[in-house]
């Protein structure tokens, strides 16, 4: 009787891995496995989140600003007409030297002073023409382009909506209040009045007049001349 | 108690009151100071301002008087012999008392000038001292050229008449010397609007003023009269001398003979 074979050792080269080489083959697949850098996209797409809330606050802000700075010119608005009603109240029915105080007066609130000015010349009392002028002067103190720009629609306006004094008064305070901006329309306005007749000129007869004559076209014409030649020889 | 409660609210309903009437008369007399009845008005006119009634009438008297003086003054130029074009219209200027020349700034003059206001005139009549009464009247011709001759004249009469202020109010309504100065003011518009065109009645007013302010000035005319006379002069013999030598004037001026013009404008009179 022979005796079985003991178990035999396995051969080296088929012995297990160490425990050392398997947790190294682990952190290799591990390394294989971790993610490379992130690209551009990535990128964009986390810093995406934060930049559109950061683009909201701001359109927020600029947009509440906007409406908030209306608002509030709105109500500046408001209270500058409250203000001014008492003075065109008292105006209205002022004698030459109270008229002078109140249109300065007026005039301080600069912008906002401007129409009514205009629609006191417009009236054509002979007493308040000195006080109108003054006070739109008054006015371009603080705001001056936009009493130009207001000055020059006068000029530029072809339908009669005024009397020849208001575009009188503002040919000549285009050129006191050196409104360069002026100087092409003072320009084609000159021309425009070389053609105009009494029955097709751009502006209407002063009230209380019979109509309106070659002379008082000629008045406004030399007015605007004059306006144009200071404007003119500043530049 | 209650007696003191009902006086005083009658107090106060009274003040209320007279504060009322203080403000409405001063919006009232504020309300015409700027006269802006000329703007309603077309055609040549006259503005008729105050004239104070010093001798001791009081605010409502004078309102009447004004009135008065309005309604025979207005009825005397409707009977001036005139063309509807060139008539006068007296609009009065209810409150408005200018302070002289300072309430004629070149606006005011430029304004009242394209509304075709050919006179204005206020003044004030004094209290009575040894029994003559003192009329100061200023008129304002307009357009007068301030560089040849002032506008303003100033006159002080003496009327010999009665002593009640309804006599003053037709005196000063008769007084011819009103319509000599819109005459003279009116020449000159129509020349400065018409030119040549405008010859034949400009000299018809000149010479219609220069003899009427002649016999007002009287013989010894102050220094402003005489000017004026020999501003209307001028006036007159710039017209027969233009009408002579211009082409587009056709008028019956351009055949006077040398004669005439020579007799009424000795030396060319320019």
């Amino acid at each position: 009787m022979s005796t079985p074979n003991p178990p035999q050792p396995l051969p080296v080269t088929a012995t297990a891995p160490t425990a050392d080489e398997r947790l190294q083959a682990i952190e290799k697949r591990l390394k294989e496995l971790r993610p490379e850098g992130k690209d551009g996209w990535d990128k964009f797409e986390k810093l995406s989140t934060l930049m559109w809330s950061v683009v909201t606050l701001l359109v927020s802000i600029f947009v509440t600003g906007r409406i908030e700075n209306a608002l509030k010119e709105r109500e500046l608005h408001l209270e500058n007409v409250k203000d001014m009603q008492a003075l065109m109240q008292q105006l209205d029915k002022a004698d030459s030297s109270t008229a002078m105080s109140c249109a300065l007066a007026l005039g301080a609130h600069g912008r906002y002073a401007v129409a009514p000015m205009i629609q006191v010349l417009q009236a054509g009392v002979v007493d308040h023409r000195e006080a109108a002028v003054a006070g739109l002067r008054a006015a371009a103190a603080i705001d001056e382009d936009f009493v130009c720009n207001r000055l020059t629609s006068v000029i530029n306006n072809r339908t009669r909506l005024y009397q020849m004094e208001v575009h009188e008064s503002a040919a000549k305070l285009l050129g006191d209040l050196n409104c360069q901006k002026a100087v092409g329309p003072l320009r084609n306005y000159v021309a425009r009045l070389e053609q105009s007749k009494p029955d097709n000129a751009p502006f209407g007869p002063v009230p209380g007049s019979q109509a309106l004559s070659e002379n008082n076209i000629a008045a406004v014409k030399k007015q605007a001349q004059d306006s144009l030649a200071a404007l003119t020889q500043q530049q | 108690m209650i007696d003191m409660k009902r006086q005083n609210s009658w107090k106060r309903s009274l003040i209320l009151c007279v504060a009322s009437l203080g403000l409405g008369t001063g919006v009232w007399a504020q309300a015409d100071q700027t006269c802006t009845e000329m703007n309603k008005v077309f055609g040549y006119k006259i503005l008729l301002d105050d004239i104070a009634f010093s001798s001791g009438s009081t605010d409502v008297k004078e309102k009447e008087l004004m009135e008065l003086l309005n309604f025979e003054l207005g009825g005397h130029l409707q009977n001036l012999d005139d063309e509807t074009a060139l008539r006068y219209h007296l609009v009065r200027c209810n409150g408005r008392v200018p302070d002289g020349e300072a309430s004629f700034p070149p606006l005011t003059v430029e304004g009242l000038v394209n509304r075709d206001v050919v006179l204005e005139l206020w003044g004030k009549v004094l209290a009575p001292s040894s029994g003559k009464h003192n009329v100061i009247l200023t008129y304002v011709m307009l357009p007068l050229p301030k560089e040849n001759i002032s506008p303003f004249l100033l006159r002080q009469y003496q009327p010999k008449i009665g002593s009640t202020p309804d006599e003053i109010v037709a005196w000063l309504a008769d007084l011819g010397e009103l319509d000599a100065y819109a005459k003279a003011a009116r020449a000159v518009r129509l020349l400065s609007l018409k030119g040549p065109a405008a010859y034949d009645n400009a000299k018809a007013d000149l010479e219609s003023a220069s003899a009427s302010l002649q016999t007002a000035f009287g013989t010894k005319p102050e220094s402003s009269q005489k000017q004026l006379l020999a501003f209307l002069v001028k006036q007159k013999c710039e017209i027969l001398h233009n009408a002579r030598t211009n082409p587009v004037y056709k008028g019956p001026l351009k055949l006077l003979p040398d004669a005439v013009v020579e007799r009424e404008c000795p030396g060319g009179g320019l």
